[in-house]
C-alpha cells in the first residue's frame, strides 16, 4: 500500500462523499461552460445578425466631381459618372476576409423611359436587396424574377399602379409585382428592378453604380475590410457607414460587455464553488489526519493523499462538468438564441476550465490539510 | 428544550460546518442575484438607446411629383420635373397643443440651396438648426465644432476634400460672403460627406426664403414611439395644413425589433441561471444533511420520533437558506456592482430591488427544505443502530 | 532494576489554557521506564495520566521538561522528525480504536508501511501476520464497521505493532469493551511484552493491573506512588 492507494481508498469507499464533490465540482465546471457558451453563441449570433441588417459598407466608383443631389435640390458635377463592373461583386466576395461578407448587394441606376416619362430605374439583385433590408414591407408579391417591378410608394402614386399592373419600361412590358410602403426615403421615388434587366435597357451591360456591403464585424474590425475591398478593386472607393458603425458601437458592444460580465460572474461563482467544495471535505477529516500523524505521517505525505484526492476529483468533476456543460449548451443554445447555433467544443474553453477546477480543488484542499496537519495529533484526534 | 432550539444549538456549535453550507447556499442566490441585475441593466441600457433614437418622421410638402433622382448620394438624373417645394415651418403651429406635441423630442428643420465658391466651384448646402440636428444625427462625429456664429460653416469629409479646405480656413459663398470653416465632419460613407452644413436663418437670409424650409424631421423618443408617430401622420393628414409626413423606416426598427427578440433570450438565460443556483443550493444541503445520519441514530436511541428528527432538520434548513437568502441577495448585488467595470456604462442601470430581494430569500427557503426534506426522511427511517455506525 | 532506561521523563510540566484561566495538567513529573516493561499509568479521570501518555509518545509537547527515548531527546526533533520518530519507535492504541473508517482491516494494518519503501506484498505479508497473531487472520477484508468492537480493538493493536516497534502506548484500551472481551486484549498485550515489547497503558481499571509488572499511580497532575508487581 502506498500513500495515493489510500487516497483511492476512501474516494472508492466512500462514494456518496465523493460523489457530492464530484458533483459539486461538475455544477460549478458546467455551470461556466453552460453559460459561457450560450451566452457566447447567443452574443455571436445576435452580433452577426445585428450586421446582417442594412449595409455597412459602401463601394462606389472613384470620381472626382459627380452630380449631386439632395432633398429634390440638384448641382451638376463635372465629370462623367463612372461604373464598377460585375466582376467587383466577385472580387468582393474572395477578399482576404470574405467569410466576415453577410451580403453584396449591387446596383445600377440608370434614368429609363417608364410611360413616357424619364424616371431613375435601380437594377437590383432581389434576393441580396430583400436581405439587407429586412425592414422593407410591401404590397404585392416578392419580386425575383427579370419581369418583376418593384415600385417606391410615391412612384406608383403618381404613375396610378398597383400591383399586377403591367407597365412599359424603355419599350418592353414588365408587371409590377408589389408596392413598397413609404419608407420616408428616396427610396420611395424610385422603382426597382432585376439588375440584368436594367443593364440591357439602359445599354450598360456589366455595369454597376454602386455596391453595398453588410460585413460581420465581430471577428474583424470594420475598417480592415474596407481596406480589404478597395485593396482589391483599385478604382473603386469603399467606406465604412458612419450610422452603422455607431449604432453597432452602442447595442452590440453593450451586449458583448454583457458577455463578459456574464463570464466573470459565472467564472467567480464556479470557482468560489469549487473552493468551498473541496475545503469543507478536507475539514471534516481533521481526526484522520489525527490519526495519521500519530502513526508517523509526515505533513508531506498527508498532503500527498489530500492533493491525490483533489486531483483525482477535481479531474473527474471537471471532465464531466465540461461534457455536461457543452451538452447542455447544445440543447439550451438553441432555445436562448432563437436559432439553430452550432456550439463547437471549445478546446480552450474545456481546457481552462478543466484546469481551474483542479488548481482550485488542489488550492482548496492544501490549505485546510496544512492547517490541520500542523495542529497537534492530540487535538487534531478530539476533532468530530 | 425545543426542537427549534436544538436546531439553533447545533447551528451555533459546528460553526465552520454551517459557515460552509451557507457560503455554498449563499453562492447560489448571489449568482441568480448578479445574473439578474446584470441582465436587466443591459435591457434598460438598450432600451434607452433606442428610446432615444425614437422613431423618425418626414414632413414634406404634400401632393408633390417626387421621384428621386438619386440613390445613396448617386444621382444619375436632373431635374425630372417638380422637385421639392418649400412650405413655411409656421405650419407646424397648428400642431402646437396637441397631446402628440409633447412627445416629440426634436424638430430638425432642413432647408436645401445650390451654391457655388468664388472659385466656381458648385457645393449642396443644407441650413439646419444644430442643436435639433445632433439629435437626429446622434451618429456624428465631428472635428472642430458646430457652428456657432451665422458666418460659420461645417462640410462633409469628401466636400472638404473637394474644396481643398480644412478646419478654420475661410471659404467664400453665395456672392463673396466669408464662412469660417469651423468643423468638417467624419466620413459617414454617405450623401452627408458631400453637404455643406450652416445655421438655418442664415441660408433662409441668403437665398430669400424667410421662414421656408425644404422638409422637417421630427424625431418621436420613447418606446411608444411607432404608435404614436403613425398618429401624428393621421393628425398631421386631418389638419389639412398642406404637409405629409412618412414614418422613416430604415435600419432602425429592424435593429430595434432584433434587439427585442434579444431580450427576451436573456430572461431564458436567467432562468438557466436559476436553475444552476437551486441545484447548488440543494446539493450542498443535501450533502450536509447527509453527513448527519449518525447523529440522528443518537436522536433515534433517546426515543425521538421521525417527525421530530424531521423537524430539528427542516428548522436548521430553513434557518440556513433563510439567512443564505438575504446575504446571497446582498452578495449578488455588490457582485453585480462590482462587475460593473467590466460592463462599462451598465453600471448605471444597477438598481437595487427590494422583490427580488424577497422573491430570492423565498425561493432560497424553498430549495434549502425541499433538499433537506429526502435525506431527513431517509435518515428518520434509519434503523438507530445502523445510523450510529455511521460515526 | 535490572532493565536498560528506554524512556526517561525529565520534569514534565503540561500547563495548558482553559478559557481564561490556566491549568496545570502536568506538575513536574519525574518517569523512567526500562526496556521490556509493561507499565500503567492509574489514576481518576483528570490526574494527567492521559496526557502523560500522549507526551511520553511523542505526540504532545510539554510546556517544559523533555522526554529522552533511546537517548533522543525528542521534542528537540522538529514535529516532522518527530513524525519519522513515531514511526520508527513506536505504536499506539487508542480508546475508540480510531481506524480508518473507509480502509479494510488489513488496510489499516498496512497505514505504518504505507510511508516505508517495502513493496505491496511484503506489506500485505505483514499485515496479514499480526492479523493472525492478534486472532483477526479470518477477518482481512471486513471495514471498521463491520467488526465488533473487540475486532477492532484489535485490528488497532496489529496497527500498532506491525512495523515492530519498541514501544506501544495505548489509552484505555478495554474502555470500550465488554469485561470478557477486555481480558482476552489484556492477555493479547501480556503475549506481547513477553515477546520483548514495551508496553505503556493508561487505565482505570484495576482489573487491568493484574497483567502489568510495574504500576504508576496518578492524581492531580503528579505521581502520587508506584508498585512493582512482578
Amino acid at each position: 500500500m502506498r500513500v495515493d492507494s489510500i487516497a483511492l481508498k476512501n474516494m472508492a469507499r466512500r462514494p456518496s462523499k465523493s460523489f457530492f464533490i464530484v458533483l459539486g465540482i461538475m455544477l460549478a465546471v458546467g455551470a461556466i461552460v453552460t453559460m459561457y457558451t450560450a451566452v457566447n453563441s447567443m452574443h455571436m449570433e445576435f452580433a452577426d445578425r445585428f450586421d446582417e441588417i442594412g449595409a455597412n459598407i459602401m463601394v462606389v466608383p472613384k470620381t472626382q466631381e459627380f452630380t449631386l443631389s439632395y432633398g429634390g435640390v440638384s448641382i451638376r458635377g463635372s465629370s462623367d459618372l463612372t461604373y464598377l463592373v460585375n466582376d467587383d461583386v466577385v472580387r468582393i466576395n474572395t477578399i482576404p476576409n470574405s467569410d466576415n461578407i453577410a451580403t453584396v448587394a449591387p446596383k445600377l441606376l440608370a434614368p429609363l423611359d417608364v410611360m413616357g416619362r424619364k424616371l431613375v430605374v435601380v437594377g437590383v439583385d432581389f434576393p441580396q436587396e430583400l436581405a439587407l433590408k429586412p425592414w422593407w414591407d410591401y404590397q404585392g408579391n416578392t419580386p425575383r424574377g427579370v419581369m418583376d417591378v418593384l415600385l417606391g410608394a410615391d412612384t406608383a402614386r403618381i404613375l396610378g399602379l398597383a400591383p399586377g399592373d403591367p407597365l412599359v419600361i424603355a419599350g418592353e412590358e414588365f408587371r409590377v409585382t408589389g408596392v413598397l410602403h413609404p419608407q420616408g426615403s428616396e427610396e420611395d421615388g424610385l422603382i426597382f428592378m432585376q439588375l440584368l434587366a436594367v443593364q440591357r435597357l439602359a445599354g450598360l451591360e456589366d455595369k454597376l453604380s454602386l455596391i453595398e456591403v453588410a460585413a460581420y464585424c465581430t471577428t474583424c474590425p470594420i475598417e480592415e475590410i474596407v481596406a480589404d475591398i478597395n485593396d482589391a478593386i483599385h478604382y473603386a472607393q469603399a467606406t465604412a457607414l458612419g450610422e452603422a458603425v455607431q449604432a453597432r458601437a452602442q447595442v452590440v458592444d453593450s451586449f458583448t460587455n454583457f458577455t463578459y460580465a456574464v463570464a466573470a460572474v459565472v467564472f467567480f461563482i464556479g470557482s468560489m464553488l469549487v473552493l468551498v467544495t473541496m475545503i469543507g471535505s478536507v475539514k471534516e477529516r481533521t481526526r484522520e489526519i489525527g490519526i495519521f500523524r500519530a502513526l508517523g505521517f509526515r505533513q508531506s505525505s498527508i498532503m500527498e493523499i489530500f492533493l491525490t484526492e483533489a486531483l483525482v476529483l477535481g479531474v473527474i468533476g471537471g471532465i464531466l462538468g465540461y461534457g455536461a456543460g457543452v451538452l447542455a449548451a447544445r440543447i439550451l443554445a438553441p432555445v436562448i438564441a432563437g436559432i439553430e447555433v452550432a456550439v463547437e467544443p471549445n478546446p480552450i474553453l474545456g481546457g481552462s476550465t478543466i484546469i481551474l477546477a483542479i488548481a482550485l480543488s488542489l488550492l482548496a484542499s492544501a490549505y485546510p490539510a496544512v492547517k490541520a496537519a500542523k495542529l497537534d495529533p492530540v487535538e487534531a484526534m478530539r476533532h468530530i | 428544550m425545543s426542537l427549534f432550539k436544538i436546531a439553533l444549538a447545533n447551528l451555533k456549535i459546528r460553526k465552520v460546518k454551517v459557515l460552509l453550507i451557507l457560503t455554498g447556499m449563499v453562492l447560489g442566490t448571489a449568482t441568480i442575484v448578479a445574473m439578474f441585475s446584470i441582465t436587466a441593466a443591459m435591457e434598460k441600457e438598450l432600451r434607452d438607446h433606442f428610446d432615444r433614437l425614437g422613431t423618425k418622421v418626414l414632413l414634406l410638402e404634400e401632393q408633390q411629383e417626387r421621384f428621386s433622382v438619386s440613390y445613396r448620394g448617386i444621382t444619375v438624373a436632373e431635374d425630372l420635373g417638380g422637385g421639392i417645394s418649400l412650405f413655411h415651418m409656421e405650419k407646424l403651429e397648428v400642431l402646437k397643443g396637441t397631446s402628440l406635441w409633447n412627445n416629440i423630442s426634436a424638430i430638425a428643420p432642413k432647408l436645401v440651396a445650390a451654391g457655388s465658391t468664388s472659385r466656381g466651384e458648385t457645393l449642396l448646402v443644407l441650413g439646419v438648426d444644430f442643436s435639433e440636428e445632433v439629435k437626429v444625427k446622434g451618429y456624428w462625429s465631428i472635428k472642430g465644432r458646430f457652428p456657432e456664429a451665422q458666418n460659420e460653416i461645417l462640410l462633409g469629409k469628401n466636400l472638404a476634400e473637394r474644396l481643398d479646405a480644412d478646419l478654420n480656413d475661410i471659404i467664400s459663398l453665395f456672392d463673396g460672403k466669408l464662412f469660417l470653416v469651423s468643423g468638417v465632419l467624419a466620413e459617414m460613407g454617405s450623401q452627408e460627406d458631400n453637404l455643406a452644413y450652416m445655421a438655418i436663418e442664415e441660408l433662409q437670409q441668403l437665398t430669400g426664403s424667410d421662414g421656408q424650409v425644404s422638409m422637417i424631421e421630427l424625431v418621436i423618443a420613447g418606446d411608444q414611439g411607432l404608435e404614436l408617430a403613425e398618429q401624428l401622420v393621421k393628425e398631421i393628414k386631418a389638419k389639412k395644413i398642406g404637409l405629409a409626413g412618412t414614418i422613416v423606416k430604415d435600419a432602425v426598427e429592424a435593429r430595434k425589433a432584433l434587439v427585442e427578440r434579444f431580450a427576451q433570450f436573456s430572461k431564458l438565460i436567467a432562468m438557466v441561471v436559476i436553475l444552476i443556483g437551486s441545484l447548488i443550493m440543494g446539493t450542498t444541503m443535501m450533502s450536509s444533511v447527509k453527513e448527519r445520519t449518525g447523529e440522528i441514530g443518537i436522536f433515534r436511541a433517546q426515543g425521538f420520533r421521525k417527525s421530530h428528527i424531521i423537524s430539528i432538520i427542516l428548522y436548521e434548513a430553513a434557518t440556513v437558506s433563510g439567512l443564505s437568502g438575504a446575504l446571497g441577495y446582498f452578495a449578488g448585488m455588490s457582485l453585480a456592482i462590482v462587475s460593473a467595470p467590466v460592463i462599462g456604462q451598465v453600471q448605471t442601470g444597477i438598481t437595487i430591488n427590494p422583490l427580488v430581494g424577497f422573491l430570492v430569500i423565498g425561493l432560497s427557503v424553498t430549495v434549502g427544505v425541499l433538499a433537506s426534506l429526502y435525506p431527513a426522511v431517509r435518515a428518520a427511517n434509519l434503523d438507530p443502530v445502523k445510523a450510529l455506525s455511521y460515526f | 532494576m535490572d532493565k536498560t532506561t528506554l524512556i526517561n521523563a525529565i520534569k514534565i510540566l503540561k500547563k495548558y489554557q482553559s478559557g481564561s484561566e490556566q491549568v496545570t495538567a502536568l506538575g513536574g513529573i519525574e518517569l523512567k521506564v526500562g526496556k521490556g516493561e509493561f507499565l500503567a499509568l492509574m489514576g481518576p479521570s483528570g490526574s494527567g495520566k492521559s496526557t502523560l501518555l500522549t507526551i511520553l509518545g511523542a505526540l504532545n509537547p510539554p510546556t517544559s521538561g523533555s522526554v529522552i527515548i533511546d537517548d533522543i531527546d525528542v521534542y528537540k526533533l522538529s514535529s516532522e522528525r518527530r513524525a519519522d520518530f513515531r514511526s520508527a519507535y513506536m505504536g499506539f492504541v487508542f480508546q475508540q480504536f480510531h481506524l480508518i473508517s473507509y480502509l479494510t482491516a488489513v488496510e489499516n494494518v498496512m497505514l505504518p508501511l504505507a510511508i516505508s519503501n517495502k513493496p505491496h506484498h511484503e506489506q500485505l505479508n505483514m499485515a496479514k501476520q499480526v492479523l493472525d497473531k492478534v486472532g483477526l487472520g479470518n477477518k482481512l477484508n471486513r471495514l471498521p464497521n463491520q467488526l465488533s468492537g473487540g475486532e477492532q480493538e484489535r485490528v488497532a493493536i496489529a496497527r500498532a505493532i506491525v512495523n515492530e516497534p519498541p514501544i506501544v502506548f495505548a489509552d484505555e484500551p478495554t474502555g470500550a469493551l465488554d469485561v470478557k472481551t477486555g481480558i482476552e486484549i489484556m492477555k493479547l498485550f501480556q503475549q506481547l511484552n513477553g515477546e520483548g515489547l514495551t508496553i505503556i497503558m493508561v487505565t482505570h481499571n484495576p482489573e487491568n493491573l493484574d497483567y502489568v509488572k510495574r504500576t504508576v499511580y496518578m492524581r492531580d497532575g503528579i505521581i502520587e506512588g508506584e508498585q512493582q508487581l512482578s
